[in-house]
């Protein structure tokens, strides 16, 4: 007893000593206290009678409330206008059959809310107490968009010069480079050009706005301090009138698999540095049961953690970039895998073997189990404390009801990551961690990086791409056959046009066109009268806009700013162009035409023709090989401001009178309108007083 | 009846100026011996603690022949102490299951853990270690200036339009230390010494340059015991900290130049000087570039970009400097604008602004917008370590947290309009044209 009673009394003593004078041992790293329990808040869920599938997350901790709403559907396929179905989504905000974009933004500021509308989607957070007026604007965005032509236009215009501005990003070129190589032939691989953009019209937004947006295929995600009472009263009362359709379904297949190592590089002139994506398809979907296995596995290669493989060695151990990251990213349809680093050009060779020699090793070795469990307590932590935001309970939501997980899916998921073993991780990687099915997508300087990037590539060949990832035409054009002439081409589109002698028996006709301009509706009429009499009149809602008229000696513009004489250069080029069949009579008006040669228009070959007239003006022509028609002509203005572009497109060409016009016309470049022909009339006999 | 009727009115009245302070938020704050501050606030609605240090160093503290120190320490801050070997600083706290980083800007070097609550404790020891005695040996240092010239690469070079800092900032101030950039030069970097570092670290890692935050799941009482057991002996630094107080002059003409870039599509910056952050003229200044371009009903949005369609985007920011600093804007134009078509553009909307005084309702939706920024500003524990923080660092006033926002809601039409006259001045500005290199 006595023993035991001077043994406590010691004990105490040496603790209180310690406190009092010991110095503090640093080296001694702090144990943590018992762990606390991370709890997922709940989530409340309904389904409105339109089929509006509803998740709500309460949390009063901050007297807002966010709204985010997704349309999920099958992506289509956008072909020569990709770009809409996004400008779809981004034009929601731009006009409703109630309000202006300019309503809009105005009611939204006021009230300092966001609202954001994007490719299937809108996002909006409010404070609670103007939580009824953004709703308002919310709903009538969802439900009435009005797609105005000028905003369709405006977009257009932006979305070109985005285009323009990111043209030398390395980063930007790089991603979407990679995402079209790696799913060719699928909607994922589509990405946005200026042409594709240009093509774009109002009616493609319209169209898929009608198709695409139901509540049935939608879902709504409430997050905030609101109660599921309100938050039930408020989906029916704002989106409750939104009806109900039937959304088409589309099945793609599943990219190819690479055999071998592909490299595809990218020139960026003088580049100090290159942006290195390796990159390839991946089957692997959210709720897969290996999917936290393969999580894993991409977390200890490459994570944002300086434990990570890429970074430890790339940026830790070599100093060749201030990062280096793989994502092995899950899709429903085509996942990927990417690993990416922008890394000094000088080093690009050896950064690019490293990326290799680590994807390698997460197949080839085992991991060892200090490392697995670091990363799953990583894994684990970052779960744990992503809880903390209301937004996480919600994407946790969704995912289960969007990918109908196990309801209890996350609820289990520290365990699951515990119970990953390094035999799984290893399995995981050898099934998606795989350079021998990979590109290889190099953004940078070619002259220094061609010859040593050839050995990284199964065929030993380097592929040359432009930024929107389409292969350098290696200067080798098509070889015009034998026999085919500037005549010969010429002849032909004449014949295709109905001959020569139907062409000659034109002597006036009268075209009537309608184009959409900010939203208003504008005609044209054309009058043409042998053998070089022409009048063009513009007018919105009956009133004259803008005419133009020559009666084969002067020529005369009047528009709102008054009457001009057409005079010098413009003159001499208007001659011509009046001239009834002037392809015709190239030689005697003293047109110098070159066939230069074939080129492909819209994916289909076509002769190109230099058409150059006496004043200098240039002119592109552009005939289809199978039918002989004109489908485009080109020219290339220069301003002040630099080069443009201004092209016409000619299609749906129909018969009038044994000869054929075409019916749709789209005007690109500075200007953007496509005329759709009302009526081609020929022959009336018209009178002189017109011109 | 009348009674009550008569409070609803008072309290109508008494809720117009100032915001109606529903989510206050409360901390703790107190020096020890050696300096440190501390700052403690608690939200025990979720397990997790976020550990901050805010050194109050940044470039501005460089010698001009010794730029990006601050930044590039910034890395070396990870390396390791006396008691954590190279490479083992961030994966004790991945191993805590825990997070953390650090950025640097020119006032100031901020860096954070946040931890599961139980692991407080770690945060701090971590934290105290490498404010005590940090320990960076020779691979570190020549792996980190790698990496930080390969930042600045990524960062500036190889970017389109990312210069533009970097050209604006020397060509804006001749004797402020903000004539170069956080990063800084490359080459001072690469030819640092051993003594520079040790230099660095002893003028300014020290307790009386540094706050100390902790926010989130903790007990005051206990959280107090800790912070005195890992940080009250460590000792202050004897020499004063050298704060730069150069002042810019008054600027009396405009600077212009242009600069050729890997870009396709031309650009322009303009920056004003501005006044010292914290004052009066500084809320004005801010809810004047709000106006400019905060949402898209904002003056040069709605003009630029959505009624003449001059421009693809357009933003008009002030930097977050301490000292007087500098209220940028930027615009790209669309295709085929010609950039003096645009400035004027931009130009007409400041004009307007010095001639005219702003609407009711203008002024109204700045509010209401400044407002909801409080509200979401503050919503995270992140945020709220960062906003403590910061406002000590600065203002030595941390409950600017709560108050800022009456400073914004004071700011009156004339304000606006009198700062717009002050200071966004055609020859207070510096005006840059970004042209592609194409057209040198």
């Amino acid at each position: 007893m006595k023993n035991i009673k001077s043994f406590i009394i010691f004990l105490a003593i040496s603790i209180l000593s310690g406190s009092l004078f010991a110095q503090l041992d640093r080296s001694i790293q702090p144990k943590p206290g018992p762990a606390p329990e991370f709890k997922i808040d709940e989530y409340q869920y309904f389904t409105l009678d339109n089929g509006l599938k509803v998740i709500i997350v309460e949390n009063h901790k901050t007297p807002r409330i966010s709204y985010q709403l997704t349309i999920d559907v099958d992506p289509v396929m956008e072909k020569e206008t990709t770009g809409y179905v996004s400008m779809t989504g981004e034009l929601l905000r731009s006009g409703t059959t109630n309000k202006s974009k300019i309503e809009i933004d105005e009611s939204i500021d006021f009230i300092g809310a966001n609202l954001n509308t994007y490719q299937n989607g809108v996002y909006g957070l409010t404070l609670t107490k103007h939580k009824d007026v953004f709703l308002n604007i919310m709903s009538d965005v969802l439900l009435n968009p009005s797609f105005p032509e000028e905003e369709v236009e405006k977009s257009k215009k932006q979305s070109i010069s985005g285009l323009v501005s990111s043209k030398t990003n390395p980063e930007f070129i790089a991603r979407r480079v990679g995402q079209k190589l790696r799913n060719p032939n699928h909607p994922y691989g589509e990405i946005a050009t200026e042409e594709s953009i240009e093509n774009i019209t109002r009616e493609h937004l319209v169209k898929y706005y009608n198709t695409y947006y139901k509540p049935n295929t939608s879902y709504l995600v409430i997050i905030g301090d609101i109660t599921l009472k309100e938050a039930k009263k408020d989906a029916e009362k704002y989106f409750g009138s939104w009806e109900k359709g039937t959304v088409p379904k589309h099945e793609y297949q599943f990219p190819n698999k690479n055999i071998g190592t592909r490299v595809a590089l990218i020139h960026n002139e003088g580049s100090v540095q290159s942006y290195i994506n390796i990159t390839y398809p991946v089957n692997l979907k959210i709720g897969d049961s290996n999917a936290i296995q393969a999580a894993l596995a991409n977390d200890i290669l490459g994570s944002g953690v300086f434990s990570a493989r890429l970074l430890a060695n790339l940026r830790e151990d070599k100093g060749y970039t201030y990062g280096a990251y793989s994502n092995l990213t899950k899709n429903k349809l085509v996942g990927n895998f990417s690993a990416y680093a922008q890394v000094g050009t000088g080093v690009t060779d050896d950064a690019v073997n490293q990326f290799i020699i680590e994807m390698n090793r997460m197949k080839d070795e085992l991991v060892d189990d200090e490392t697995l469990d670091l990363f799953k307590t990583v894994r684990n932590g970052s779960f744990a404390r992503s809880l903390e935001k209301p937004q996480t309970i919600a994407r946790l939501a969704f995912n289960t009801l969007r990918y109908n997980l196990p309801v209890d899916y996350y609820q289990t998921y520290l365990e699951k990551v515990e119970a990953v073993t390094k035999e799984q991780v290893q399995a995981v990687s050898d099934k998606y961690i795989d350079p021998k099915q990979a590109i290889i997508v190099v953004v940078g300087d070619k002259t220094k990086l061609e010859e040593d990037l050839k050995k990284y590539s199964s065929n030993g060949k380097v592929e040359l791409y432009d930024i929107y990832g389409n292969p350098l035409k290696k200067e080798i054009k098509k070889a015009i056959p034998e026999g085919v002439t500037t005549k010969s081409v010429l002849d032909n589109y004449f014949n295709a046009l109905g001959g020569i002698e139907n062409l000659e028996k034109i002597t006036d006709f009268t075209i009537v066109a309608t184009t959409n301009m900010n939203g208003m509706e504008i005609k044209q009429k054309t009058y043409s009268k042998a053998p070089n009499k022409y009048a063009m009149i513009m007018s919105m809602n009956g009133n004259v806009m803008m005419q133009q008229a020559f009666n084969g000696e002067r020529g005369i513009m009047k528009s709102f700013q008054g009457e001009q004489e057409i005079v010098g250069e413009d003159l001499e080029n208007l001659k011509i162009n009046a001239t009834m069949n002037a392809e015709m009579k190239y030689d005697e008006l003293g047109v110098k035409v070159t066939l230069e040669a074939i080129e492909a228009i819209h994916n289909k070959d076509t002769y190109k023709l230099k058409v150059v007239k006496p004043s200098g003006e240039t002119t592109y022509e552009y005939f289809d090989l199978e039918s002989g028609l004109k489908v485009q002509s080109k020219q290339i203005i220069v301003a002040p401001q630099g080069e443009f572009t201004q092209k016409q497109n000619y299609s749906d060409y129909q018969e009038v009178d044994g000869v054929k016009f075409p019916f749709t016309i789209q005007i690109s470049g500075v200007q953007n309108m496509e005329l759709k022909v009302d009526s081609v009339v020929i022959n009336s006999g018209l009178s002189d007083d017109l011109f | 009846m009348k009674h009550k009727q008569f409070i609803t009115l008072l309290l109508l009245i008494f809720s117009i100026p100032v915001f109606a302070q529903d989510n206050k938020i409360e901390f703790e704050e107190y020096n020890l011996d050696n300096g440190l501050h501390v700052i403690l606030h608690q939200d025990n609605r979720f397990p997790l603690v976020v550990v901050t240090i805010t050194y109050h160093v940044g470039s501005k503290n460089e010698r001009p022949d010794k730029t990006g120190f601050a930044h590039f320490f910034e890395h070396l801050m990870f390396e390791g102490s006396e008691n954590i070997a190279r490479g083992e600083y961030s994966k004790i706290v991945d191993k805590a299951g825990g997070t953390l980083n650090a950025n640097t800007t020119w006032d100031r070097t901020y860096f954070y853990e946040v931890l599961s609550s139980n692991q407080l404790e770690l945060g701090l020891w971590l934290e105290a270690e490498r404010m005590l005695h940090l320990n960076v040996d020779s691979i570190g240092v020549v792996t980190q200036k790698k990496v930080v010239t390969e930042e600045i690469k990524e960062r500036e070079e190889n970017q389109p339009y990312m210069s533009f800092q970097r050209e604006i900032s020397k060509r804006a101030y001749k004797v402020h230390p903000y004539q170069w950039t956080v990063l800084g030069s490359a080459d001072h970097i690469m030819s640092a010494t051993e003594s520079d570092y040790k230099e660095f670290y002893n003028n300014f890692y020290v307790p009386n340059n540094a706050v100390l935050t902790i926010v989130g799941d903790i007990d005051f009482n206990k959280t107090k015991k800790l912070v005195e057991k890992y940080y009250s002996d460590i000792p202050a630094s004897k020499n004063p900290i050298y704060r730069p107080n150069k002042v810019e002059p008054v600027k009396n003409e405009e600077i212009r130049d242009t600069i050729y870039d890997n870009i396709q599509l031309p650009a322009i910056f303009q920056a004003y000087h501005t006044p010292k952050s914290g004052t009066n003229d500084f809320y004005a200044v801010d809810m004047l570039a709000t106006l400019l371009s905060g949402g898209e009903s904002s003056r040069l949005y709605k003009t630029l970009v959505d009624e003449k369609q001059l421009a693809m985007q357009v933003m008009s920011f002030p930097f977050p400097y301490e000292d007087a600093g500098l209220a940028y804007t930027i615009a790209l134009p669309n295709i085929g604008v010609e950039l003096t078509d645009l400035e004027a553009g931009i130009d007409a909307e400041i004009e307007k602004l010095q001639n005219e005084l702003i609407s009711d309702i203008e002024l109204q939706k700045l509010k209401n917008q400044y407002e909801a920024n409080h509200v979401n500003g503050n919503a995270t524990l992140e945020s709220r370590a960062y906003n403590l923080a910061i406002n000590y660092t600065f203002h030595k006033d941390a409950n600017l947290i709560n108050t800022e926002i009456d400073k914004f809601l004071a700011v009156t039409k004339e304000d606006i309009k009198r700062v717009a006259n002050e200071y966004f001045r055609k020859d207070n500005r510096v005006v840059l044209y970004y042209l592609p290199k194409s057209q040198q």
